[in-house]
């Protein structure tokens, strides 16, 4: 049960593409820390590794088709997955709507992230701030 | 290890928690009755609130076990509470309505009502005074009522909140009152044995074949890891609704159940969000205060308070690129509307299991349900602008985001043509079915009392016995079933059947 046991899913190459696409998806990945993007795939390959095999295999397939998209101008990238996140064809559009999911996970899951997006509940004091009407994070 | 037992309950969640606690007398009578629970006891200092870890601590696959089709997630928790651990705590009976239509010979509002309000008052339930409501409640409330719609106070179950907002990752501060808080130490406390960690693989008759395996989290369980056969006058299934049905098909009963795994319903849901120019109290505070059930009746849907997570919130935005991150930007704008359709109970919809006994789940959203999907967003954001919010984000829309500007365009731009399967996100946080309660044997799986039809030493007591949808939030009325369950075994046992 502990995925720090098990081994990752995705190599290194897959990996690279992953994030290469993550800027299409979240644009801020693009200037995010290495730990940061390391800390995004880590938490994606930890969502795959206890799934089944067809899936995991299935989500490979998805970036190897996707991978040659990432050569293209950034705004080339974005029309083409809003045209694949609406696509016809169910299972194409269930593909995109896996990769944004997991890439929202890896990203939006990270705590230095929630931080900086100005979520920063308090597990005791969420009445008191709430009676005091203070807002959380910056002004 | 005793492995000799009168009753063996599977699962602690609302339904096996609630009859070990309506039976635990018995075991001043003799009676010896264990609680198989699948997941761990966690300990009060595991609930961190941590979104991801708490989701895969918690939940079967993360909260994301998806439908056959991939157009559908739908979340269960584990662990000593089962769903409970996880629930928000809104403590809404079933209505009449719901009953009526279920049209069972012997299940009546009337039987219903005080065990649901017998097991509400247990935990404690009750309004929240006006002063603890935050904010994105109270602008869930006024929208409803600026556009004359009626808005209502959840019930919830709660003792000591300290508003973390944090209900649906396990409170961190024990207030909310979950079959963990109340049924389950109640029931240990009368000699009932809880056994957590522990997976019940197949049911044979009078027997279980069951293993404990270690887990990293919680309290070790109470017996040690290994293999083991059960024995017992009486098995209870309340696995949850997708484990029962799966557990059940996977045991290869002595009898047939056409039924089994059928009429699978489980309030198919949205989460949507709208942008506000200011900052405003979003997320402090307990997060689940008010619904309107307008729309229940003639249009399948209610629409409910609720803050989510980052996490949970960005996946929940049909789009992603600049004009995503720029609504993700400042949490604190965000105001957040769960829309719950009340689907109906259809043959083909079905719970089987896998070669491993884990369930799969054959579910398509139906026309019907997809017009209520679409019609509770322009409700929804209807709501969002009349509480004063400067952009609505609603999966079927023609745009990514709706500006107050055309505020008076929703009808129009929502359109079912815009809602894409697969390209949305659909969850589930209440399946029912599978299980259904009846009197006949092709079309339900056990009798009014939940006993499984042709078995009389096999019960159901989950939402799997639901017999449709509930149309409103089902623990309350899953406890009041669970307790009719128990009653009859309880009637068998002091009848001198079961000793």
């Amino acid at each position: 049960m502990d995925a720090r046991q098990r081994r990752p899913v995705l190599k290194a190459w897959q990996r690279r593409i992953l994030v290469r696409l993550a800027t299409c998806i979240v644009p801020e990945t693009a200037t995010a820390s290495a730990q940061s993007l390391d800390a995004m795939v880590d938490a994606v390959d930890g969502q795959l590794q206890p799934r089944p095999r067809l899936q995991q295999i299935a989500f490979k397939l998805l970036l190897l088709g996707l991978g040659w998209m990432t050569l293209l101008p950034a705004s080339w990238q974005a029309s083409l997955l809003h045209l694949l996140e609406a696509f016809p064809i169910r299972l194409v559009r269930v593909g995109i709507w896996g990769l944004k999911t997991l890439i929202y996970l890896g990203y939006y899951g990270q705590e230095s992230v929630q931080q900086r997006i100005n979520y920063l509940p308090s597990k005791l004091e969420g009445n008191v701030l709430l009676h005091a009407r203070r807002l959380p994070g910056r002004a | 290890m005793d492995t000799e037992f009168d009753i063996l309950i599977i699962g602690s969640g609302a339904g096996g928690a609630t009859v070990a606690s309506a039976l635990s007398p018995l075991c001043a009578d003799g009676a010896r009755i264990a609680v198989l629970e699948w997941g761990p006891h966690f300990k009060d200092e595991e609930f961190t609130g941590g979104e991801l870890e708490m989701a895969q601590k918690l939940f079967f696959a993360s909260g994301a076990i998806t439908n056959r089709d991939q157009t559908l997630t739908v979340a269960c928790a584990r662990g000593y509470g089962g769903s409970t651990l996880a629930y928000t705590g809104t403590s809404i009976e079933v209505p009449q309505r719901s009953v009526d239509h279920w049209n069972v010979p012997g299940l009546t509002i009337a039987d219903l009502v005080p065990r649901m309000r017998h097991y509400k008052a247990q935990n404690n339930v009750h309004e929240l005074s006006d002063e603890d409501i935050n904010e994105n409640n109270q602008l869930f409330a006024a929208g409803c009522k600026a556009l004359g719609y009626s808005v209502k106070k959840f019930p919830v179950n709660i003792r000591g909140c300290k508003g973390s907002g944090m209900c649906n990752m396990g409170c961190p501060n024990g207030a909310k009152q979950g079959t963990n808080r109340v049924q389950l130490p109640a029931a240990e406390a009368a000699g009932v044995q809880v056994i957590t960690n522990c997976r019940v693989h197949r049911i044979l008759p009078h027997e279980v074949e069951a293993e404990v395996a270690p887990s990293p989290y919680g309290h070790p369980s109470s017996w040690p890891a290994g293999r083991y056969r059960l024995h017992a006058k009486v098995i209870v299934v309340a696995a949850g609704t997708m484990h029962s049905s799966a557990l059940m098909a996977h045991s290869r009963l002595p009898v047939s159940l056409p039924a089994l795994g059928r009429y699978f319903t489980c309030h198919p849901a949205l989460t949507l969000i709208a942008q506000h120019d200011h900052p405003f109290l979003n997320y402090y505070g307990f997060p689940k205060t008010y619904y309107c059930d307008d729309f229940e009746e003639q249009d399948d849907y209610i629409l409910e308070t609720c803050m989510y997570f980052p996490f949970t919130t960005a996946k929940s935005l049909a789009g992603f690129g600049a004009e995503h991150s720029a609504l993700m930007a400042d949490f604190r704008r965000l105001q957040m509307i769960l829309v719950l359709v009340s689907d109906q109970a259809e043959e083909g919809n079905r719970i089987t299991p896998d070669a491993d006994g884990n369930p799969v789940l054959h579910y398509t959203l139906s026309e019907r349900t997809l017009d209520a999907l679409v019609d509770s967003q322009r409700i929804a954001a209807k709501i969002f602008f009349a509480g004063g919010a400067a952009r609505v984000h609603a999966p079927a829309a023609d745009r990514f985001l709706i500006d107050k500007a055309d505020r008076d365009q929703v009808d129009r731009l929502i359109d079912r043509r815009h809602l894409k399967l697969g390209k949305i996100s659909i969850a589930s946080a209440h399946p029912m079915g599978g299980c259904r309660i009846g009197i006949d044997p092709k079309n339900s799986v056990t009798n009014d009392r939940g006993k499984v039809h042709g078995l009389d030493w096999l019960y159901v007591a989950d939402g799997s016995l639901f017999p449709g949808s509930s149309g409103v939030n089902p623990y309350v009325t899953i406890m009041a079933l669970a307790d009719r369950v128990a009653e009859g075994i309880r009637d068998r046992w002091r009848a001198g059947e079961l000793r």
